[in-house]
C-alpha cells in the first residue's frame, strides 16, 4: 500500500488525457467556423488590416503550429489572452473557478448529506409511506429545470416573503470584499476574520445552495436508494438476519457497504452537475465560470473557451483521482497497483 | 428429544399481476417434519422443490412476497412463526444457527473475519466485552479447524479460499453454541475435497455437540454418507420421508426411486425411467399428486391428494401406490 506512489502514477495518466482534451477542443473551436480577426479589428477594417491581425496573433500559421504554440504556452501556465477583454485567461479562470465550485461543492455537499440518510431509509423501507413519499419528490427534483427552480426561489424567497437578500452577486454591494486568498467570500472572510463578511456571504449562498442541493438530491437519493437495496438483498445480509444482529447493526453493515459506489457516484455528479451550478450562478448573477464560458463561447473567444474547457477537464480528472484515492483508502478488496 | 418440529407448513408467493389480480405461487405445500437432538436430517430434492425456502421460512428469513400462510414451526416446543423480530432475533445466531450455500458471499465484505464472528457474540451477550468476544471467535475459529486462527482472525473475506470462507461461516454459526444447525447447501461451489472435509466436520461437530442437524442438498451422495433420516421433497411436499438406509434400500415414491436412479454413481437402468419434463407450475398445481405428469405409474386415483402411507414406524412416502410396489433398487 503505497499511496504516494498511486497517486503518482495516476496523475502521469491523466497528462495524455488532457493532452487529448486540449487538442479536441482546439480544433472544434477552430474549425467551427468565427474569425478573431475580423472580430477584434471591427466591421470596417481592410483585407490588409486583417491579415495583419492574422499574422500578430498567428492565426496565419498552420492548425497544428498554432496548436503546438498553444500547448507550449499552457504548461509553462500561459493560456493566452482573451480577445474580448484583454486579459490573462488563467487570471480571469483563478478568480471565477473557486466561485461556481462553491456553490458546486457546498450544493453537492448538502444534497448527500440529506439524500443518502433519506436513501439508505427508503431503502430500508422500501414500498412503504417514507419510500412512496420520498420516490415523489425525487421525481420533482428530477423533473424541475435548474433556472426555474432558481426563479421561483428568488420570486418566493426574496420578493414575496423578503427572507432572502436580492440575488445579485455574493455579497452584499454594501460591504467591501475581504482580501482574496481562496476567493470564496465566505472562507475569505473567515480567514480576515470579519464577521459581516461571512454573514453576507453566507446569507447570499442561502438560496442557490438550497437549489443546488435540490437537484443534486434527487439522484443521489435515488442511487443510493438503488445501492442500498442491492446491498440488503446480498447473502451477508441475510447471514446477519439469521445471526440474529439487530436492525441499528445491520443498518450500519448496510450503509458501510453502500458507501464506496455512493461516493463514486457523488464524484460523477460533482462534474456532471457543474453545468446545472453555472446556471444557477449565472441566475444568481455571481459572475462565475458559467458567465464566462457562456459569454466566451458566443463571442468567438478562442483562447478563453479553451481555457475553460481545459478548467473543467482538469476538475473532472481531480475529482476522479480523489474519488479513486478515497475509494482505495476506504475498501479493502481495493487494488492499489491499478 | 425433539428439538425442530415443523407442521403443515404453507409458505406462499402472492403478488399481484398487471391487473392487479392477485398470483400465488403455493411454494411449500404441507410440509411437516421433526429433527431430533443428534441426529442429521437430509432434505433433499431438485432445484425449486422448496429445500431452501423451508429454512429460511424456519429462520425468519422471508421477504415479501413470500409469507407463511398456514402451519407451524416449534422450536423447542416454542412456535417461531408467531414471533416477533426483537423474540426471533434472540434464537436465531444463538439456539439455531444457518450455515448458506455460498459461503463468500455470505461474509460481510468490509469487516475482518475474526470482527464479524464476535459481533454474533455480542449480539446475543450485551454484556460481553468486546476482548472476551473476540478470543471467543479465536475459538471458534480453532475448534473449525482453521490453523493460526489468531492471525486468520484479521484476514478481510476476500483473502479466503472457499472452503475457508465456509468454514468461518461455521466458527459464526457454532460461536453460541447452538443446539440446531441448518446446513443449506453448505458444499456448493467447493471442489471435492474440500466438500467431504466440511461435511466431515459439519458431522463431527453434530456429535461432539449433540446438537440436532438439517442438511439441505441436491447430492444424494452427501445424504447417503452423512444423513440418518432423509427427506425427499417435490414441488412443495415432502413425498418420502424415513431413515436414511430404508429410504435409500427400499424407496417407494417413483420420484425417489427416479432420484436416486439418476444419480451418475449408479446408474440402473433396470428401474423405471423418469418420464421427461420439469416441476409443475407453482401457480397451477395440480389437485392431487404433485408428480401425476412425470410418473410413470400415474392412474386417475393420482388425480385426488395421495395419503401418507406409513411403510414403518419412520418410513413414510406419499403415494398411493407406495404399498403395494415392491423395491427393485439395492
Amino acid at each position: 500500500m503505497n499511496v504516494s506512489r498511486f497517486l503518482v502514477r495516476r496523475l502521469l495518466l491523466v497528462v495524455p488525457l488532457l493532452v487529448f482534451i486540449t487538442f479536441f477542443t482546439f480544433m472544434l473551436t477552430r474549425l467551427g467556423g468565427g474569425d478573431a480577426a475580423a472580430l477584434i479589428s471591427g466591421p470596417n477594417s481592410t483585407a490588409a488590416e486583417l491579415d495583419m491581425i492574422r499574422a500578430e496573433l498567428g492565426l496565419d500559421k498552420s492548425l497544428l503550429a498554432q496548436f503546438w504554440i498553444y500547448i507550449s504556452g499552457a504548461v509553462q501556465g500561459d493560456l493566452g489572452v482573451s480577445w474580448v477583454n484583454k486579459r490573462p485567461v488563467l487570471t480571469d479562470l483563478i478568480e471565477r473557478l473557486p466561485i461556481t465550485l462553491e456553490l458546486l461543492f457546498w450544493g453537492v455537499g448538502l444534497g448527500a448529506l440529506i439524500g443518502i440518510p433519506v436513501g439508505l431509509r427508503a431503502a430500508r423501507d422500501h414500498n412503504q409511506r417514507f419510500d412512496q413519499v420520498v420516490r415523489f419528490f425525487s421525481l420533482l427534483g428530477f423533473s424541475i429545470p435548474t433556472y426555474f427552480l432558481g426563479l421561483v426561489m428568488i420570486l418566493v424567497f426574496f420578493y414575496f416573503l423578503g427572507w432572502s437578500p436580492p440575488a445579485m452577486g455574493r455579497i452584499s454591494l454594501m460591504i467591501t470584499p475581504p482580501p482574496a486568498v481562496t476567493n470564496s467570500y465566505l472562507i475569505d472572510g473567515l480567514i480576515a476574520a470579519r464577521w459581516e463578511v461571512v454573514q453576507s456571504a453566507f446569507s447570499q449562498l442561502i438560496l442557490p445552495v438550497i437549489a443546488m442541493a435540490i437537484i443534486a438530491a434527487a439522484p443521489i437519493i435515488k442511487q443510493t436508494r438503488a445501492i442500498a437495496m442491492d446491498v440488503l438483498s446480498s447473502e451477508y445480509v441475510r447471514t446477519s438476519e439469521a445471526s440474529g444482529l439487530s436492525r441499528r447493526v445491520i443498518q450500519s453493515i448496510v450503509a458501510r457497504n453502500s458507501m464506496t459506489p455512493i461516493i463514486t457516484f457523488i464524484g460523477t455528479e460533482l462534474t456532471a452537475l457543474i453545468g446545472t451550478a453555472s446556471v444557477l450562478e449565472f441566475i444568481f448573477a455571481w459572475g462565475g465560470m458559467g458567465q464566462y464560458g457562456l459569454q466566451a463561447i458566443i463571442q468567438g473567444d478562442f483562447s478563453a473557451v479553451q481555457g475553460y474547457v481545459l478548467a473543467l477537464a482538469l476538475f473532472s480528472v481531480i475529482v476522479f483521482v480523489v474519488i479513486d484515492l478515497v475509494v482505495v483508502l476506504i475498501e479493502p478488496r481495493a487494488n492499489m497497483s491499478a | 428429544m425433539t428439538l425442530l418440529e415443523v407442521q403443515n407448513l404453507h409458505t406462499h408467493f402472492i403478488t399481484r399481476d398487471i391487473g392487479n389480480q392477485v398470483q400465488v405461487a403455493k411454494a411449500l405445500n404441507s410440509v411437516s417434519f421433526k429433527v431430533d437432538a443428534g441426529e442429521i436430517l437430509g432434505l433433499v430434492g431438485e432445484t425449486g422443490a422448496g429445500k431452501s425456502l423451508t429454512a429460511l421460512s424456519i429462520m425468519g428469513l422471508l421477504r415479501p412476497p413470500a409469507e407463511i400462510v398456514d402451519g407451524s414451526i416449534r422450536f423447542e416446543g416454542e412456535d417461531i412463526v408467531a414471533m416477533q423480530r426483537d423474540e426471533l432475533n434472540r434464537i436465531r445466531g444463538a439456539a439455531i444457527a444457518m450455515v448458506g450455500q455460498n459461503p463468500r458471499g455470505a461474509l460481510d465484505p468490509l469487516t475482518r473475519i475474526g470482527e464479524q464472528i464476535a459481533r454474533v457474540a455480542r449480539a446475543h451477550d450485551p454484556q460481553l466485552s468486546n476482548d472476551k468476544a473476540t478470543s471467543m471467535a479465536v475459538e471458534s475459529m480453532e475448534r473449525v479447524g482453521i490453523a493460526d486462527p489468531l492471525r486468520r482472525a484479521q484476514a478481510w473475506p476476500h483473502e479466503l479460499s472457499g472452503g475457508m470462507a465456509q468454514r468461518v461461516l461455521i466458527a459464526m454459526a457454532l460461536i453460541n453454541g447452538p443446539r440446531l444447525l441448518i446446513a443449506d447447501e453448505p458444499t456448493t461451489g467447493l471442489d471435492v475435497t474440500v466438500q467431504a472435509q466440511i461435511l466431515d466436520l459439519l458431522r463431527a461437530l453434530v456429535q461432539e455437540l449433540n446438537m440436532g442437524a438439517m442438511i439441505i442438498t441436491h447430492d444424494l451422495g452427501v445424504v447417503a454418507q452423512y444423513c440418518n433420516r432423509t427427506a425427499v421433497m417435490y414441488a412443495g411436499r415432502i413425498v418420502e420421508e424415513g431413515g436414511t438406509r430404508s429410504v435409500f434400500g427400499d424407496p417407494r415414491h417413483p420420484y425417489t426411486k427416479a432420484l436416486i436412479g439418476s444419480t451418475p454413481e449408479k446408474l440402473d437402468f433396470t428401474l423405471d425411467a423418469e418420464v421427461g419434463g420439469g416441476p409443475p407450475n407453482l401457480y397451477a398445481l395440480p389437485p392431487g399428486c404433485h408428480y401425476i405428469d412425470r410418473c410413470p405409474k400415474a392412474a386417475a386415483q393420482c388425480n385426488s391428494m395421495p395419503p401418507n402411507l406409513a411403510l414403518s414406524a419412520t418410513h413414510h412416502a406419499l403415494c398411493h401406490f407406495a404399498a403395494g410396489d415392491q423395491a427393485r433398487a439395492s
